[in-house]
């Protein structure tokens, strides 16, 4: 017995010496062949595009869900909103250093006559009321004779121009409107856009001029615009449902173990059949963003599109993860395609996807929140400052490491086999 | 365990010569599994599905293409080798599960119950190719039920119940356990039980494990059976029929081991 102990580990010991020479001389091999991961991928996309059903899904469901949005836009957009103005900011008034304006010079005037030109003709009809109407305004607003109520302070343009801020304060709009998100969104991010411009123009040291500034773009944002960026990550979360099912059916029929009694690792088999579900995913997104853009759906025409996919890049991985962790615990393709429901209506509905303005009080829990709010920025305001948008980025991608970290692991750890 | 895919609770043990808790990778190399699942893309084609496997195993391309011709017309799948999986008979998907094990030309090949639910056709075109494989010195670990499969396919044979070896060797030594002689088996046509009828038998020395199958029906082993079945008629005085000899089979020694009732 004690021979035999001995035999084994002298055998173990020169076993132990060709792995390591096959796997040095595999290495440099390696280098001259196509990677497992490429055949397995291909295998992957084959398998999944030749089924008729799922590659009718993975075509047709991009085109109906935008052109389903783009029909339920078109009843909304085209909307011009009547907006009252109450200016305040009429008197004259001195500078900081003693020299007299009047109220000629009032930017205010300008503010209006801005929200008056031609680009915001289709949103906005603009109406001048007395500031003495004040309650009978507040009043029509209340019975929805009108949509907004915009209220300059008197001392708007002095606040603009002095130099201390800190001390004076910013100048304030007062801003109400009917009880419809879309509207009051709108009024307020137009009125915020226009007052930093014009607060940028003149503390130039020139006089107050008006000029927008070029990344600044205030189209008309129709309810279709504003819901595409929504749509994109709404229709990425179906990717959830893709993995789960596609891991759990390799899990179910016995492929993946199959697969694992080959060379290759168990994380290649991960990332070939994700590689896979990205290259349709993004396939499906990018045809959704075609679509829709023939269909006029407005994306600033400076967009940054590196920008764009990375956010959506974000979620699909993100979404990736979430398929990866559900696969663990399912055990089987049906249990898959009913417990995903249970993820994806969540990470929609509760994330604000579908709740423009009026988003549930936890909604910044979910990272659809912050993925929205990024890409909404981003396309149709082209606001790449990481100032702004940074925050959203971040979280989304701490979110989809972790997501991704703990679905590998767990999968590897549920489905228990040797690395 | 043995393949890979599950870790040992304890202990390891060596698949040719490499451990398999420490040498996962290089057995992987060696060896080649036939899941008894179909674990076929059913998508891809018979060509495409033994190509991945060849791929994973980094066979080269003229090589694996070669090979899987030659396979494919053993199976007698030339003529649908480029049809989708899915629109095969149970039986072809079958043959193409057993291509996907093989085609890297393992050294160590295991099947796991390869001819179940099969034709008797498809079963033997399985069988043969199985065969075929032993006489190219591959070591071939087969899992089956089927104990006529085990008794014609395998030279070594383990018998394994709730995990626990419980027999082991060729299959002439584990049929000689069961004793020499021939297995006899038949039924009382007459108004008299199997019971009346076993005293009288018991009487010839040439027989030995004398026992009732059920109220008509008797079991016995003999010597030299055939030539003597005239012998055991004449003792008995009572008509007999559906007369049956056999020689032992491994099913007996699965019985003998395990006993009648029913198994988990």
């Amino acid at each position: 017995m004690k021979d035999y102990d001995q035999f084994e580990r002298d055998l173990v010991y020169q076993k132990d010496q060709d792995e390591t020479f096959i796997y040095e001389k595999e290495r440099h091999l390696s280098l001259f062949r196509k990677p497992r991961i490429i055949h397995l991928t291909s295998n992957h996309l084959k398998n999944m595009l030749r089924d008729r059903i799922q590659l009718i899904f993975i075509i047709a469901f991009p085109i109906i869900i935008i052109l389903l949005w783009s029909m339920q836009a078109q009843s909304i957009s085209g909307v011009t909103y009547d907006i009252h103005i109450i200016n305040n900011d009429i008197v004259g008034f001195e500078d900081d250093a003693g020299s007299s304006y009047s109220a000629n010079y009032s930017l205010s005037l300008l503010f209006i006559d801005l929200l008056q030109e031609e680009q915001f003709q289709d949103l906005f009809s603009i109406t001048i009321v007395n500031i003495t109407d004040y309650a009978n305004q507040m009043q029509l607003l209340n019975n929805e004779a009108y949509h907004g109520l915009l209220v300059i302070e008197s001392q708007f343009t002095e606040k603009i121009l002095s130099d201390y801020t800190h001390i004076y304060g910013n100048p304030e709009v007062q801003i109400t409107t009917i009880n419809d998100p879309l509207v009051s969104k709108l009024l307020t991010e137009t009125t915020t856009q226009l007052i930093n411009s014009i607060s940028i123009g003149a503390n130039s040291g020139k006089n107050p001029e008006l000029v927008l500034q070029d990344e600044a773009y205030f189209g008309s944002l129709s309810y279709f615009d504003i819901f595409l960026p929504a749509i994109l990550i709404g229709a990425i979360l179906m990717c959830i449902s893709q993995v789960a099912t596609h891991f759990a059916a390799e899990k179910e029929n016995g492929t993946m173990r199959r697969l694992s009694t080959t060379a290759v690792s168990r994380n290649q088999i991960l990332i070939s059949g994700a590689i896979a579900q990205f290259i349709i995913t993004t396939f499906q997104i990018t045809l959704m963003i075609t679509i829709g853009m023939f269909l006029g759906a407005f994306i600033h025409p400076e967009a940054n599109w590196v920008l764009i996919y990375l956010i959506l890049i974000l979620v699909t991985t993100s979404s990736l993860g979430l398929g990866l962790l559900l696969a663990s615990f399912v055990k089987s393709y049906n249990q898959a395609g009913i417990f995903v429901w249970f993820v994806i209506l969540p990470l929609q509905f509760l994330g604000g996807l579908y709740t423009y303005g009026n988003e549930f009080a936890y909604a910044y829990l979910f990272p659809t929140y912050w993925a929205l709010h990024a890409l909404r920025l981003v396309m149709l305001y082209n606001i790449t400052s990481w100032d702004i948008i940074g925050k959203d980025i971040l979280f989304l991608l701490i979110f989809t490491i972790v997501v991704t970290v703990i679905g590998v692991i767990l999968f590897n750890r549920k489905t228990a086999i040797l690395a | 365990m043995l393949t890979t895919i599950l870790p040992p609770t304890s202990g390891t043990a060596l698949v040719g010569g490499y451990d398999i808790r420490r040498h996962t990778r290089r057995i992987r190399e060696l060896i080649g599994v036939c899941p008894q699942e179909l674990s076929i893309y059913g998508n891809l084609t018979a060509r495409e599905n033994i190509y991945l496997i060849a791929k994973m195993h980094k066979m080269k391309k003229r090589d694996y293409r070669e090979r899987t011709d030659e396979l494919l017309g053993k199976m007698g799948l030339t003529n649908r080798a480029d049809d989708k999986v899915r629109k095969y008979s149970f039986g072809m998907r079958r043959r193409v599960n057993v291509l996907m094990a093989v085609v890297h030309d393992p050294e160590i090949i295991f099947f796991d119950e390869p001819s179940t639910s099969l034709d008797p056709q498809s079963r033997r075109v399985v069988w043969d190719f199985i065969k075929d494989f032993q006489h190219k010195s591959r070591t071939i670990i087969l899992t089956t039920h089927n104990m006529e499969e085990a008794d014609d396919l395998s030279e070594y044979v383990v018998i394994i119940d709730h995990g626990r070896v419980i027999a082991s060797g060729t299959t002439e030594e584990l049929k000689g356990t069961l004793g020499a002689g021939d297995i006899i088996t038949f039924k009382i046509d007459s108004f008299m039980h199997s019971q009346d009828v076993i005293p009288r038998i018991k009487r010839l020395d040439f027989v030995d494990n004398v026992r009732s199958i059920d109220d008509k029906t008797i079991e016995l082993r003999a010597m030299d059976g055939l030539r003597r079945i005239s012998e055991i008629i004449d003792s008995v005085h009572i008509k007999m029929q559906d007369i049956s000899i056999r020689t032992n089979s491994l099913e007996d020694v699965f019985i003998s081991q395990t006993g009648r009732s029913l198994r988990d």
